[in-house]
């Protein structure tokens, strides 16, 4: 217990004690209004580098998501070039085994090999396929058809792999030389396709009969990109379904590490508030007590 | 009579020292001051002396604490500044760099894109803004310290001019009168303030004078004497000025390693503890990325074909100087092998004339020893080579030269590719819209730990910094919440013994009236018996 009390020491002590509760408040109040706990590293240094590098993963999943989306519109685009491709080559079988048949003439057959051209020419259109003015079968060389009118293949096997995660990646292209070229032991379906119409018009049913296998080597070569497509939009799916958990998770941790419990600092702001209104309150009363100098006549 | 005329005079002195008493109740540095009487042998009072009322342990505490006080005081308000500098959790250099690394990513998922070839462009030059605006803040934080320096150095210098003054003053009057006794309060105050801005210890002789030395043992003030605290020249390569005295001989003594307390010390210790080696770890990142992104880079190709370029502008190794060299050799430096870079920093040493000596100060490790200087020689190390030749002189004895490949790297760094096309996503050959290879490799960067031997990738480390800096700034404020109620706690023990009561007062006033009033009866009562005696005559 202090043995006198200075007038002084009165007045310092009640003007402390409203120094801090508004400081208090003012720091609560800043808090309450943004709903963020750490305002500056002061606030918390280790929460606050946290958050920084919370808000850097929730960028980076930002991009991954925007890669997926891209990769994902660009491999559906695939999947229904993919599928007309299948049944471009369906009709053309169709002809094939029609025409093996001895029944027809060579008239009729010249016909159907026009329509044959027309199947080429949609094979061509269809190899051809942009998205967003980038040839998507064309391997690296996406910034030119990768077709002429006869089906002779100028792109590359360049695969794109984008990025999804973080050290994931998945193949977002299928190389028209590998599925409609053949690359790799198959068969060059616009040969094969050349080949059918010119045996139409040469009337030579033995070689339309010869088509009809490789045809079938062809649409087999179609039907499994379009399923190696589809296994690559059933990953990107399932990335999906985890970038959207990270991102959640990290929501949640941003929100443990830097978000104001908000019960809390309301409940603190009005306590403290309290105390600086009693700490006000007694500064005015102190001030205003005097000493006994008044009490002397 | 006389007695009554005695205890007159005792009571209005007593009455003045209320009075003085009173009239500074309000003011914190006033000492109270007392009355005290003696009874001479010969009968009445007299009064013997009016003494201030100081605890001496509690004032040189509070002298002490002051020191760490205005240290805190100041390390508080510029550790706020330098913390700001970091942005918030979801802006600054981190925020800036993750951007520019997910737009590194967009161009490898759309590389033939020009928007997403526009947009890496865009974000290079917003990072490399961003690294530029937080040297340029830590920078002129540092440019700060030093203007504040200056200026707090002069109101030391005034302070120390206004103490010897005093001196001179109290020294000259008599002991014990009340008027000397504000003299002392006014110099007790004015080396308390003294002791906020720089590290003092002070000795009082028995002459009444205070002597005060300032960073431990040099003096400031002696008797009516005061010197001279300045900037002095920076030391080594420090680019920064210390702190000097130069007395009236004209000798001058670096005090800058001595000085760690006041405004003085709280100043220094900012800009040298936290400011620089934030901007030095800035440089370092903002060089390692400038390396490595260009290494990448530079294997790969345009859209126009191009390749081997630098996507940011390369590094430019700096040499200093020391300030202490005598001789007129001149260190120039130039990276001549980027992909044996290291990032370290080098000294050249000479041991004699015509003989030097290379170090690592980063690994702390020597190069070489011994080597035999002529006059436009090479020397590689590391990727660097360094050209030393006789410029206004050759070099002697003792010069040192400081070769950095980073420094200032985070002030100089910027994007050296202008035209989109020639951004290098390709990895395999020209004129292939489609590859995007080497944006994969290139946006590989942002997870590849590359600093700190290889623990911390460029983005952790700048997080690193920030969180250093703000673990440095929560120190800082609870040091200073603990020493203002430190400070609280001597302010109100000195108050207790030194402040002034008005109720005190106010009683003392009531007892010398009383004696005034008595004292004045006696007097009348005795001229009342005089007159009797007189009228009887």
């Amino acid at each position: 217990m202090p043995t006198r009390v200075p007038d002084i020491s009165l007045k310092n002590t009640a003007l402390l004690g409203i120094a801090r509760s508004s400081v208090e408040v003012a720091k609560l109040n800043a808090q309450v209004s943004s709903g963020k706990r750490v305002l500056s590293p002061a606030d918390d240094a280790i929460a606050y580098a946290r958050a920084k590098d919370l808000h850097t993963v929730l960028t980076a999943t930002d991009q991954y998501g925007a890669n997926i989306d891209r990769a994902d519109e660009r491999l559906s685009m695939a999947e229904t070039s993919l599928a007309s491709m299948e049944d471009v080559l369906a009709r053309a079988k169709e002809i094939a085994l029609e025409q093996a048949n001895p029944t027809y003439d060579a008239s009729q057959r010249a016909v159907l090999a026009q329509g044959v051209q027309q199947l080429i020419d949609e094979m061509v259109a269809l190899g051809n396929t942009r998205l967003e003015g980038r040839y998507i079968f064309g391997g690296f060389q996406s910034d030119a058809p990768p077709y002429d009118a006869a089906g002779t293949y100028a792109g590359d096997s360049g695969v794109r792999n984008v990025e999804i995660g973080d050290g994931v990646q998945v193949a977002e292209n299928v190389t028209g030389d590998q599925f409609l070229g053949g690359g790799g032991g198959g068969v060059d379906t616009f040969a094969v396709l050349a080949q059918l119409r010119d045996a139409l018009l040469a009337n030579d049913t033995a070689a339309v009969s010869a088509t009809i296998d490789p045809l079938d080597t062809a649409s087999e070569q179609v039907t499994q990109a379009r399923m190696t497509v589809g296994f690559r939009m059933n990953k990107l799916e399932t990335h999906r379904g985890v970038l959207d958990e990270v991102k959640f998770q990290t929501q949640q941790l941003l929100s443990s590490a830097e978000d104001v419990d908000l019960t809390q600092a309301v409940s603190d702001l009005v306590l403290r508030q309290n105390t600086l209104d009693v700490a006000r309150a007694t500064l005015a009363r102190v001030l205003g007590s005097g000493s006994i100098m008044q009490y002397l006549a | 009579m006389d007695l009554g005329r005695q205890g007159i005079a005792a009571s209005r002195a007593g009455m003045e020292v209320v009075g003085r008493n009173i009239s500074n109740a309000a003011d914190a540095s006033y000492t109270r001051q007392e009355i005290f009487f003696e009874s001479p042998a010969q009968g009445g009072v007299r009064t013997w002396a009016v003494r201030s009322q100081v605890d001496a342990f509690i004032e040189s505490r509070l002298a002490t604490e002051s020191q760490t006080q205005g240290r805190l005081e100041v390390e508080r308000r510029l550790m706020s500044e330098v913390s700001a500098v970091f942005g918030t959790t979801e802006s600054g250099l981190n925020a800036s760099m993750a951007d520019f690394f997910a737009a590194v990513s967009g161009l490898s998922s759309s590389p033939e894109s020009s928007e997403s070839r526009a947009n890496l462009l865009f974000q290079a030059d917003a990072m490399t803004g961003e690294f530029q605006r937080d040297a340029d803040a830590l920078r002129g934080l540092a440019t700060e310290i030093g203007k504040e320096l200056e200026t707090t150095l002069g109101r030391a210098n005034q302070i120390a001019a206004d103490i010897a003054k005093l001196n001179t003053s109290i020294g000259g009057s008599a002991a014990g009168d009340g008027a000397t006794g504000q003299l002392i309060d006014q110099r007790t105050a004015l080396v308390k303030q003294l002791g906020g801005l720089i590290d003092i210890n002070t000795f009082e002789d028995g002459n009444g004078n205070v002597t005060v030395f300032v960073g431990g043992g040099v003096p400031l003030v002696e008797g009516g004497n005061s010197y001279t605290l300045d900037l002095a020249p920076a030391q080594g390569f420090d680019p920064y000025a210390g702190i000097a005295v130069t007395t009236p001989g004209g000798t001058r003594n670096d005090i800058t390693d001595r000085i760690s307390g006041g405004e003085v010390g709280g100043l220094m210790r900012v800009r040298d503890e936290v400011i620089r080696p934030a901007m030095e770890d800035l440089d370092r990142v903002a060089a390692a990325l400038t390396v490595q992104f260009n290494q990448v880079h530079g294997q790969g190709f345009g859209l126009d074909g191009s390749t081997g370029q630098d996507f940011f502008s390369p590094l430019s190794p700096s040499v200093v100087g020391a300030g202490a060299n005598t001789g007129g050799a001149d260190v120039s430096a130039a990276i001549f092998d980027t992909s044996a870079l290291t990032l370290d920093d080098y000294e050249v040493v000479f041991t004699a004339p015509g003989q030097f000596d290379l170090l690592n100060t980063t690994q702390g490790t020597t190069v070489s020893t011994g080597n035999a200087y002529t006059s436009g020689m090479t020397l590689d190390v590391d990727g660097v080579r360094l050209t030393l030749a006789d410029a206004t002189g050759g070099p002697q004895a003792g010069d040192r030269y400081l070769v950095s490949t980073v420094r200032d790297q985070s002030l100089n760094i910027a994007a050296a590719v202008t035209d989109p096309n020639a951004i290098a996503a390709s990895a395999t050959a020209a004129g292939l819209p489609g590859d995007n290879a080497n944006a994969l490799l290139l946006s590989g960067i942002e997870t590849t730990r590359l600093l700190d031997g290889g623990t911390l990738t460029l983005g952790e480390k700048v997080g690193r910094v920030a969180s250093q800096v703000g673990l440095e700034q929560q120190s800082v404020e609870q040091a200073y919440q603990a020493q203002s109620y430190v400070m609280e706690g001597l302010e109100s023990r000195r108050a207790e013994v030194s402040g002034v009561s008005l109720d005190e007062e106010a009683a003392k006033l009531i007892q010398f009236q009383n004696v005034f009033q008595a004292s004045a009866r006696l007097i009348q009562l005795s001229d009342e018996l005089l007159q009797t005696i007189i009228n009887m005559v």
